[in-house]
């Protein structure tokens, strides 16, 4: 039960999935620092736990479950899960200089509107845009069926559409 | 098939770009759903275009840095021993030089100081990006991220750079990672795109300054000129799917509206740096100007 041959060395997930892991939890918490914070957070974990994995393990996917955990633990920790008040740095993204005045419009308005989706919803978007995993990957991670996980895809890009696109 | 069959499977689809031929058929009639489709890709792009902060990839490096395996002692006795030679061979060059070689006279020039801010390799990490943007092979531009990103890496960690060109070089060195493995003209027009964006906000508070104008000034025309346009052509004289033909569309909306923002900056620039955002008349496609 040690890290396999077909695993690839530790430093080279770090490389790989770093960024993605980073964005999926921006999206989850809705600010870059606490984003940074659990992204350290979730690689020292699956570092300590790296010569454990099974082979075979897709190692997007199981950052993804290690990430989420650090994410509920957080919160748990700041007694946030169910009084969290709306996070909206729209603000602070918008003012950003270097990250360009119509991306940051653009960014601050996606993380609004992510931020208003319902837990599993937002959870189940963000794994299969950000994190790239199929649906049965997701139903996997979320322990629940593909059509339930495809069931929350629907609210969630209903709720994205009414949020995002203009009324005409 | 009905609307209400077609918008239910496209809402729990795995990738809208690719309908079943039920629901391909059903999009060729129904411009709702056809709307639809376009509402999805475009709510999904904006998602993936949101910008991953400079920080959180100095994080990465830094935990990288981290989890390095320590050397083990034989190897540290054998660095220190060799730090050692080289200083006790630095300090006896020294002392020759200094019996030997007679003072110079004071009339020359001091060296600049080194904490000077040094953005040269800003401009080499640009023409690096480029290089392999144009490279068609796979192979040429994975023996490009081979052969420099170490160099790069290793000048950008010495240099001296202000906040704002360090940011910017950590981007460059991870885009130019990113183009070894991918060769898609349209992601790397967008890519690009988000360059040429953050060098037009950077320029817009240098507009003042004409020499530094002049340098993010060249810089911009590069990334603009060979950067997106040459990619966007590119990726338009291949075959599209839709939700393809969609991104096109919507990052020559976005390159038109940059470009009409470098027009109104070059107004108030000079000399060298006004000719490199003044964008060329040949190029644009559509309008292009203040709208």
């Amino acid at each position: 039960m040690t890290a396999d041959s077909d695993l690839p060395p530790f430093a080279q997930v770090v490389r790989d999935h770093w960024v993605v892991v980073f964005r999926l939890l921006a999206h989850l918490t809705g600010n870059d620092h606490d984003a940074e914070e659990l992204t350290q957070e979730t690689f020292l974990r699956a570092w300590q736990r790296w010569t454990k994995v099974q082979p075979g393990t897709k190692p997007r996917a199981w950052l993804m479950r290690i990430a989420r955990n650090a994410h509920v633990d957080l919160y748990r920790r700041q007694q946030k899960v169910r009084f969290r008040p709306l996070v909206d740095d729209r603000g602070s993204l918008a003012n950003e200089p270097s990250r360009g005045p119509e991306v940051s419009e653009e960014a601050a308005s996606v993380r609004a509107a992510l931020q208003e989706l319902p837990e599993t919803a937002r959870l189940v978007f963000l794994l299969r845009v950000e994190g790239e995993l199929s649906f049965a990957e997701i139903a996997e991670e979320l322990e629940t069926t593909e059509e339930a996980a495809r069931w929350h895809m629907h609210q969630a890009r209903t709720k994205l559409l009414a949020r995002m696109t203009p009324k005409e | 098939m009905q609307c209400s069959a077609a918008r239910d499977w496209l809402l729990m689809a795995d990738d809208v770009g690719q309908p079943t031929p039920d629901v391909a058929s059903h999009l060729t009639g129904c411009m709702a759903c056809q709307k639809l489709v376009s509402d999805l890709t475009g709510i999904e792009i904006a998602v993936r275009r949101s910008p991953t902060p400079p920080s959180a990839i100095s994080a990465r490096d830094a935990f990288l840095v981290r989890i390095a395996p320590m050397p083990s002692r034989k190897d540290r006795i054998r660095t220190t021993l060799a730090v050692c030679g080289v200083i006790a061979a630095t300090l006896a060059l020294a002392v020759c030089l200094v019996v030997l070689v007679p003072p110079r006279p004071q009339t020359e020039q001091p060296e600049p100081a080194l904490a000077q801010n040094n953005p040269a390799v800003v401009e080499d990490l640009i023409d690096w990006n480029l290089r392999l943007t144009e490279a068609d092979a796979p192979a040429d531009r994975q023996q490009l991220v081979r052969d420099q990103l170490p160099v790069f890496q290793a000048s950008v960690r010495t240099t001296n750079l202000s906040k704002e060109d360090r940011e910017f070089a950590e981007r460059l060195l991870t885009e130019g990672r990113r183009l070894g493995e991918t060769t898609d003209p349209l992601d790397e027009a967008e890519m690009f795109h988000g360059l040429a964006d953050t060098l037009l906000v950077r320029l817009d508070t240098l507009a003042s300054d004409p020499d530094r104008s002049e340098f993010y000034a060249r810089l911009y025309s590069k990334v603009a000129d060979r950067g997106v346009d040459e990619n966007l052509d590119r990726a338009e004289k291949t075959s599209l799917k839709a939700e393809k033909l969609i991104r096109v569309q919507n990052l020559t909306k976005a390159r038109n509206k940059r470009e009409a923002k470098a027009a109104a900056l070059a107004e108030r620039m000079t000399g060298k740096a006004r000719e490199h955002v003044k964008p060329k008349k040949a190029k644009a496609k559509g309008a292009v100007g203040p709208r």
